[in-house]
C-alpha cells in the first residue's frame, strides 16, 4: 500500500478514527497492529507469515535472554537470532545474486547453477535490521525487553515506517508506546505538515527529476554530455527527496498518533565533508551500521589501518544492504574508500565548525561525489554506467540537448534552500502551530502538490530494498 | 445578577477570539489562493473566454488571448471565429484546419507553423493569407461540419487539413458533437448533436487560472482513479475509441471533405510522432511511423489531394543539428506538441507545397 493512494487514505482515516474512539491501551495497540498487518499484506499476504515468524522468534529469544544468566546460553540465543534473521534476509535478497556471481566464476568450467524464482518481501531489509538491533540491545543490556508480544509486534510492524524506515530502535519506540497514544491538535497539525512536506518532496520534486533521470539512464547515448550531467545531478536530488519524502510522510503519520520517529535526513547536501554527509543522510541506517557493524568490527580501537579497513567494510556492506547487485557493492565500496581516505587526510586535524563560506566548496565536492557515485546506484547495468561516464567525461559529447527546466529549477532550489535552512536553523516544529497562517499554509502545500505533481507517480525508490 | 454577567463576558471574549482567529485563517487562505492565481495566470494557464457561434461551435471571443505553459510557454492571440491571429490579412485565402498542433499550442505566435509558412511564402513573393483555424482535438468531421461558415467567412482557395490517422478515428466516435456514421449500405452520414454548450459555465472556470489548472489536473487524476478503482465509477462510459480497418471508410471521409469544400484545393498535412528511439544504440533511430506511412501512401493515390509529409525533413534537421521536432524545456524530448524546430520544419515543407499550388 502506497502512502499516495486512495486505499491508504481510507486506512489512515479508519485507524485514526478507531484509535480515537477506543480509549483502552490494548485495544488501540491491537487496532494499530491489525492496520499494520493489513498494510503489509496488501502487497503480498504470503510474506506476512515471514514477518510474523521473525517477530515471534525474536520476541521469545529476547525473553529467554533476560531469563538466562549463563553466558554460553545467552551467546547461543544471540547467535540463533542473528543467524535466523540473516539467513532469511540472505535467502530472499541475496540468493540469486550469489548464484549469479558463482555462475560467472564457473563459466570457464562450463558449469551453471540454476537460479530460483524468489520474490523479495517488501521492507525485509528494514525490519530485519530492527529486530536484529533489538535482540543485540537486549543481549548487551542496553534496552529492556518488550513488555508483551503485542508491544513488540507493534514496534516491528508499525505501519508508517514498516517498509522503508526510518529504522527504529526499541529503546526509542517502546517507551512512547507504553506512554500511550496522544491525540492533540498540535500533533495532528504537525503530522499534516510533515506529510504535506513529504508529499511535495516525493510527487513534485523527486518525481519531476525522475522524468529526466529515467530518460537519461534509459538511453544515455542519445543525449548530449550536458544533458547527462544534468540527469546525473538530478538523480542525487531525486533519491534524496524520494527517500526523505517517504521519511517525512512516515514521521507525519506517526506524529498524528503521537509518536515521534527518529530524524532520518538532516540537510545532507549542506555537509562540508563526506563524514558529515553520512551523519546527515539516512541517519537511521548510518547509525545502525556504526553501532552494530563498525563497532562490532573493532571500530577505531584496533589501530589506524584497521579503522580505515573497518570503515571500508562497513560501507561496502551498507552498499550491499541496498541491493543484491555489484552496482550497489561498488557504490558502497567507493563511499567506504572515500570515507577512509578523508579520515586519513584529516587525521589529527581539529574538526572545523560549519560556516556557510567555509562549507560551500566542501558541499559542492560532496554533492558531486554523491551524484557521480550514484551513477552505479542508478544504472541498470555496468554497460549503462560506462556510457553515462563516457558522456560525463565528454568522450562522446554529441547528442540531443534537453535542458529540462523543472529538474534544473528544483536542483537549484534544493541546494540553495538547504543552505538557507541550515543558516537560519529553520525548523517548522518550533513554530507556534496555533497561528492563523499555519492551516492555510499546509492546505497550500497540498494544493501545490496536486497542481504540480509529476504525471505518473513512480514507486518509492527505497521500497525495493 | 452579577455572577452570570461575569461568566458571560469570558465566553463572549472567547467567541470573539475564535471568530477573529478563523477570520484571519480565511484571510490567509485567500492570500495564498491569490498568490497561486497570479503565478498560474502569468506562467501556466489563462484560457480565453469563449462564446458559442452557430456553425462554429465554441470559439474564443474576438481578440482574446491565451497563455499556455504546460510544455513550453506561449501566448496565443485570437482574431474572430477562433482564428489565431497572423501578421498578414491580405492575399489569396488559404484556410488551415487542424488540432492543437496547428493552433501552435506551446509556441508563441511568431513560431507557429501557419504564421511561419505565411512569412516564408511572402519572402518568396507569394502573397497568401493563411487563416489558422486550428483547435484542440479537431476531427475531420468537425472540418466538414464547419465548411459552410468557413467558406462564407474566408472563401478559401486552398484548404490545408492537418490530420494523421487519429483525426480520422476520432471522427467516428459517437459521443462527439460532430461525427460520421456509416449506414448499413456503407453510406457515410455526418451527425451533428445539436447541444449548445453552456458558455457561462465554461467562462467561470476560464476566468481563473487556478480553477482552469485544477480542472486540467483533475482530468489526469480522475483518469488514474478510473483505471485504478473502476468499481468507484460504475457509470463510466466504455472507451469508444475506434480503430479504422480498411481504406474504404477513410476514403469516404476524404470524399466528404472534398464535397464540403468543392471550390478549394485540398492539402492534407500528416505530422507523425517521430522519431522512435531504440533502447539499444546499435539499432538505428526510426523516422517512419507505420500507420502514417500507410495513410500517406493511400492519400498519394488520390489525384485531387496534395500530401505534405514532413517526416523526412524532420530527419534531415535532426541529422544536421541534433534537434527533435517535439519537446520543450518542460516536457520530455519527442513528446507532446511541435516545438520551435518542428514548426519551422513543417512551415518549410508546407510553404513548398503551397507555393507550387498558388503560383
Amino acid at each position: 500500500m502506497n502512502f499516495v493512494s486512495l486505499e491508504f487514505a481510507v486506512l489512515l482515516v479508519v485507524v485514526l478514527s478507531l484509535t480515537a474512539i477506543f480509549r483502552d491501551a490494548l485495544a488501540r495497540k491491537l487496532i494499530i497492529l491489525s492496520a499494520s498487518c493489513a498494510f503489509y499484506a496488501y502487497w503480498n499476504w504470503r510474506f506476512l507469515g515471514l514477518l510474523v515468524f521473525v517477530t515471534i522468534l525474536d520476541y521469545y529469544i529476547s525473553v529467554l535472554l533476560v531469563k538466562s544468566n549463563i553466558p554460553k546460553q545467552r551467546k547461543f540465543l544471540l547467535a540463533l537470532s542473528v543467524i535466523s534473521n540473516l539467513t532469511i534476509l540472505g535467502f530472499f535478497k541475496y540468493f540469486n545474486f550469489f548464484i549469479d556471481s558463482l555462475n560467472f566464476g564457473l563459466v570457464p568450467l562450463g558449469l551453471s547453477l540454476p537460479e530460483l524464482k524468489i520474490l523479495l518481501p517488501i521492507g525485509i531489509s528494514f525490519y530485519t535490521f530492527e529486530t536484529l538491533s533489538y535482540v543485540m540491545d537486549v543481549y548487551r543490556g542496553r534496552t529492556e525487553p518488550a513488555r508483551s508480544l503485542v508491544d513488540y509486534a507493534v514496534f516491528v510492524t508499525f505501519f508508517p515506517r514498516l517498509v522503508a524506515g526510518p529504522i527504529m530502535r526499541a529503546s526509542n519506540f517502546l517507551p512512547q508506546l507504553y506512554r500511550g497514544l496522544h491525540f492533540s491538535r498540535d500533533n495532528f497539525v504537525l503530522g499534516a505538515q510533515f506529510f504535506a512536506q513529504g508529499l511535495l518532496k516525493k510527487i513534485v520534486i523527486a518525481d519531476t527529476c525522475a522524468v529526466l533521470v529515467d530518460k537519461v539512464y534509459e538511453i544515455p547515448w542519445f543525449y548530449s554530455s550536458s544533458t547527462v550531467w544534468l540527469g546525473v545531478c538530478a538523480f542525487a536530488v531525486q533519491i534524496l527527496f524520494d527517500f526523505s519524502g517517504y521519511s517525512d510522510m512516515a514521521t507525519g503519520i506517526a506524529r498524528m498518533f503521537g509518536f515521534e520517529l527518529a530524524m532520518n535526513f538532516n540537510l545532507p547536501l549542506t555537509s562540508q565533508n563526506l563524514t558529515e554527509f553520512w551523519q546527515r543522510w539516512h541517519i537511521s541506517l548510518s547509525t545502525w551500521l556504526r553501532d552494530y557493524l563498525y563497532i562490532s568490527l573493532g571500530g577505531n580501537r584496533k589501530g589506524e589501518i584497521r579503522t580505515y579497513f573497518n570503515m571500508f567494510i562497513t560501507m561496502l556492506l551498507g552498499g550491499l544492504w541496498h541491493g543484491a547487485s555489484w552496482n550497489f557493492v561498488l557504490w558502497g565500496g567507493l563511499h567506504g574508500l572515500a570515507l577512509a581516505l578523508e579520515h586519513w587526510w584529516n587525521r589529527g586535524k581539529p574538526i572545523r565548525e560549519w560556516t556557510l563560506l567555509r562549507a560551500l566548496p566542501g558541499a559542492l565536492g560532496v554533492f558531486l561525489w554523491v551524484a557521480l557515485s550514484c551513477v552505479f546506484f542508478r544504472s541498470s547495468s555496468m554497460s549503462i554506467a560506462g556510457t553515462v561516464f563516457s558522456k560525463l567525461l565528454f568522450i562522446d559529447p554529441v547528442g540531443v540537448n534537453w535542458f529540462y527546466l523543472p529538474a534544473f529549477g528544483y536542483l537549484v532550489i534544493v541546494l540553495v534552500g538547504g543552505f538557507v535552512m541550515r543558516v537560519t536553523e529553520f525548523d517548522f516544529s518550533t513554530l507556534d502551530l496555533s497561528r492563523p497562517y499555519i492551516l492555510p499554509l499546509i492546505a497550500s502545500e497540498f494544493l501545490f502538490a496536486f497542481l504540480f505533481a509529476a504525471k505518473g507517480i513512480s514507486p518509492f525508490i527505497y521500497f525495493q530494498f | 445578577m452579577v455572577k452570570p454577567m461575569s461568566s458571560q463576558a469570558p465566553l463572549k471574549t472567547k467567541l470573539a477570539s475564535r471568530l477573529s482567529h478563523w477570520g484571519q485563517t480565511i484571510l490567509w487562505l485567500l492570500v495564498f489562493m491569490l498568490l497561486f492565481e497570479i503565478g498560474l495566470r502569468t506562467l501556466v494557464i489563462k484560457p480565453p473566454l469563449q462564446v458559442f457561434k452557430p456553425g462554429w461551435g465554441m470559439v474564443p471571443v474576438d481578440n482574446a488571448y491565451e497563455v499556455v505553459g504546460y510544455e513550453g510557454y506561449a501566448v496565443t492571440h485570437y482574431a474572430g471565429n477562433g482564428e489565431v491571429r497572423s501578421p498578414f490579412t491580405d492575399g489569396r485565402s488559404v484556410v488551415v484546419l487542424g488540432d492543437s498542433t496547428t493552433k501552435g499550442a506551446e509556441v508563441p505566435d511568431s513560431q507557429k507553423y501557419v504564421n511561419r509558412t505565411e512569412q516564408i511564402l511572402r519572402e518568396r513573393g507569394v502573397k497568401a493569407d493563411l487563416c489558422n483555424l486550428g483547435s484542440a482535438e479537431r476531427s475531420i468531421a468537425d472540418s466538414v461540419y464547419q465548411a459552410p461558415v468557413v467558406i462564407e467567412a474566408y472563401a478559401p482557395e486552398v484548404v490545408v487539413v492537418q490530420a494523421n490517422l487519429n483525426a480520422f478515428e476520432i471522427s467516428l466516435e459517437a459521443d462527439r458533437t460532430n461525427h460520421f456514421a456509416f449506414g448499413p449500405n456503407g453510406s457515410l452520414k455526418l451527425v451533428h448533436r445539436n447541444v449548445i454548450p453552456d458558455a457561462n459555465r465554461h467562462n467561470i472556470v476560464a476566468s481563473s487560472g487556478l480553477l482552469s489548472f485544477v480542472a486540467y489536473r483533475w482530468q489526469f487524476v480522475r483518469a488514474s482513479l478510473v483505471t485504478s478503482y473502476p468499481v468507484l465509477f460504475p457509470n463510466e462510459p466504455p472507451d469508444d475509441s475506434v480503430v479504422i480497418s480498411g481504406q474504404a471508410k477513410m476514403l469516404a471521409m476524404l470524399n466528404a471533405l472534398r464535397e464540403a469544400y468543392p471550390n478549394s484545393k485540398i492539402v492534407i498535412l500528416v505530422i507523425s510522432q517521430v522519431p522512435k528511439v531504440p533502447l539499444e544504440r546499435a539499432q538505428p533511430v526510426s523516422w517512419s511511423s507505420h500507420e502514417d506511412d500507410l495513410l500517406v501512401a493511400g492519400l498519394r493515390q488520390l489525384n485531387w489531394v496534395t500530401v505534405v509529409y514532413p517526416s523526412p525533413a524532420f530527419q534531415q534537421r535532426f541529422n544536421q543539428d541534433r534537434v527533435l521536432p517535439r519537446g520543450f524545456f518542460n516536457s520530455p524530448p519527442n513528446l507532446g506538441h511541435l516545438n520551435e524546430y518542428g514548426n519551422e520544419v513543417v512551415a518549410g515543407v508546407l510553404a513548398d507545397a503551397l507555393e507550387a499550388i498558388l503560383r
